[in-house]
């Protein structure tokens, strides 16, 4: 399916991480399943290495929240860096000429 | 804070010799002729390097309440205040809905101010004036809560050796100084040793309440015998605030003005992602740690009331550093970091209050053909007067009102939908946006205003975005046609 894309849009080999709903969809999974809405009020028992297990899990899905965050920017982020590098490549070379 | 046993000419030292560095550093930041654009001095120029925009971004983003007021929270709300940790993560993560974008268009157009976006986005001088008086009440807000915090920070490291308002002054002359020399990039660069110490100081406050209690296994043992509503599943009210405060405080921190600008600053795609991609786990090191020493607090000192356990930090401090020397010593770089996360916070948002009144205001209403260098001048004199009214304003309080003049993630969230939606949406008109926003204002205003809220757990703030978000996308489908051509973006 055709994509709509805005005026400002970039190529379609770039990366922009709006254009793919997915990656907002596991970030919301992931802050769902930290929070503390599916179990019953009070609940401590069982412990998870000394933590109730409700805790555990808010900390594991946090861990995982961060860490998929981290991921998208670093891999699912690039609409202006290929040309970024080319310009400044392209300076480096305009000022070893003029050397 | 007070009565603390380190207290007194040791703090004075260090705040000196932090004073010192600051206005070093602000010295050397301003030696280029930053104030010649505002474009120069509002955003270092789009220039900053991957260290410096990292820091500042960290240093603006966690104030000195994210360890002084966090760790009373832990204290009253138990394991449920683990939500400070995702809720930082979540600005970061709503960052990534915008700031790609934002951050190629800033640089096409020289962007400086927030504001210079939907002036572009939408040609609506309306919009723009409320999209302008949100961020000036969100800043004045932000900058008016570092005041009140620095003065407890600098009276309580110093055992009030320095008393609470010369402190608050001699730390606003320094950072006003600082700022005034050499705008962001000097700001950026105290923001760099300001970030370091308040890492160090966090960290000295782990090792010192962890040396004390015997690690978080022995914590929960003792929390789940003793006070075992703390470490339970929270009701189901504090179960949604716990996901209403992620969204709020998520959407809210990342479209502050000087959040914003953090974006526009940055040298390349690659230094603002890299500096993003490390701040998504800086919540684990900066809240998640100041929440375990909130908890180690109730075993250290349990059946503090409400007010007391807001002197929790200074309690703990007191105890670690009565252990040995070099605890002794580390507690005092704690409470140089908690003063450095506040003038970091509190030097940004003023900074940010300066450029929108001198891009925004004056270059844009009062003094279009008013050469850069006036407009900088403008915004930096309004700002330096706007410091010294909100000191006023935190000596004075006044009285009743005072928790509107607090009112800050409520306001400031409303702007969320004319950045984010506005950067994709070709449909969104300037008329329901501004309807929007104005109704989201009102409802989380008047919320305050009369103490209404939360209801069920979702705070009045988010209540008024659900309206403004509703209002904004059926009227922008009402009013604009399918087949209308796209915005036509304006320089």
């Amino acid at each position: 399916m055709e994509q709509r894309r805005s005026p400002n849009s970039p190529p379609a080999d770039d990366h922009e991480p709006i254009r793919s709903p997915w990656l907002f969809a596991v970030l919301l999974l992931l802050v769902l399943a930290g929070t503390p809405l599916w179990y019953p009020t009070g609940l401590v028992e069982p412990l998870v290495l000394g933590v109730p297990l409700w805790f555990a899990v808010s900390v594991l899905s946090t861990l995982a929240f961060a860490g998929f965050t981290s991921w998208i920017c670093l891999r699912r982020w690039n609409l202006a860096e290929s040309d970024e590098v080319a310009a400044a490549a392209g300076e480096a070379a305009a000022g070893g000429d003029d050397r | 804070m007070n009565d603390l046993i380190f207290a007194g000419p040791a703090g004075v030292a260090i705040l000196c010799a932090y004073a010192v560095v600051m206005l070093g550093i602000g010295w050397y930041a301003g030696r280029g002729n930053t104030g010649g654009t505002a474009r120069g001095y509002f955003t270092a120029g789009g220039g900053l390097g991957m260290v410096t925009l990292f820091f500042t971004l960290y240093a603006t983003q966690y104030s000195g309440n994210s360890v002084v007021g966090y760790a009373p929270q832990a204290y009253r709300s138990g394991f449920a205040w683990w939500q400070s940790v995702p809720f930082m993560i979540a600005v970061i993560a709503v960052y990534l809905l915008f700031a790609p974008r934002l951050y190629v268009l800033a640089k096409q157009k020289g962007f400086v101010t927030p504001t210079d976006f939907v002036r572009d986005r939408f040609g609506s001088t309306r919009l723009s004036l409320l999209t302008i008086a949100l961020m000036l009440w969100g800043l004045g807000n932000y900058v008016l809560e570092q005041l009140v915090a620095m003065g407890h920070g600098v009276a309580g490291l110093t055992g009030e050796t320095i008393p609470y308002e010369v402190g608050v002054v001699g730390f606003i002359v320094v950072m006003l100084a600082y700022s005034w020399t050499g705008g962001m990039r000097a700001i950026a660069m105290t923001d760099v040793m300001q970030g370091i110490a308040m890492l160090v100081g966090i960290g000295a406050l782990l090792v010192g309440t962890m040396y004390l209690t015997g690690g978080i296994g022995t914590l929960t043992t003792y929390l789940a015998e003793t006070s075992p509503e703390l470490v339970g599943v929270p009701e189901k009210s504090d179960a949604v605030n716990w996901l209403a405060m992620i969204i709020m405080i998520g959407f809210g921190a990342a479209v502050y003005p000087h959040a914003i600008q953090r974006v526009y600053s940055a040298r390349s795609e690659r230094t603002l992602k890299r500096s993003l991609a490390l701040m998504a786990w800086m919540p684990l090191l900066t809240t998640g740690v100041v929440f375990l020493v909130g908890l180690a607090g109730l075993q250290l000192f349990p059946g503090l009331g409400t007010e007391e356990s807001e002197q929790l930090v200074g309690l703990i401090a007191n105890e670690v550093a009565a252990t040995n020397l070099v605890f002794y010593i580390l507690m005092i770089l704690l409470f140089g970091g908690i003063v450095c996360a506040i003038v970091s916070t509190a030097d940004s948002a003023v900074l940010s209050f300066a450029s929108v009144i001198a891009g925004d205001l004056y270059g844009r209403y009062i003094a279009p053909d008013a050469p850069d260098r006036r407009k900088v001048l403008v915004g930096k004199l309004v700002s330096v007067a706007m410091v010294f009214v909100l000191l006023l304003l935190a000596w004075n309080p006044p009285g009743t009102l005072y928790s509107i003049f607090v009112l800050k993630f409520e306001l400031i969230v409303q702007l969320a939908p004319v950045f984010i939606l506005g950067l994709y949406w070709k449909r969104m008109a300037a008329g329901p946006t501004f309807w929007g926003m104005l109704t989201g204002a009102v409802v989380a205003g008047g919320a305050t205003l009369v103490d209404a809220g939360p209801f069920f757990g979702v705070p009045a703030g988010l209540v008024g975005l659900a309206a403004n978000v509703a209002i904004c996308v059926a009227g922008s489908l009402l009013v604009s046609p399918r087949s209308a051509p796209a915005e036509p973006a304006r320089t």
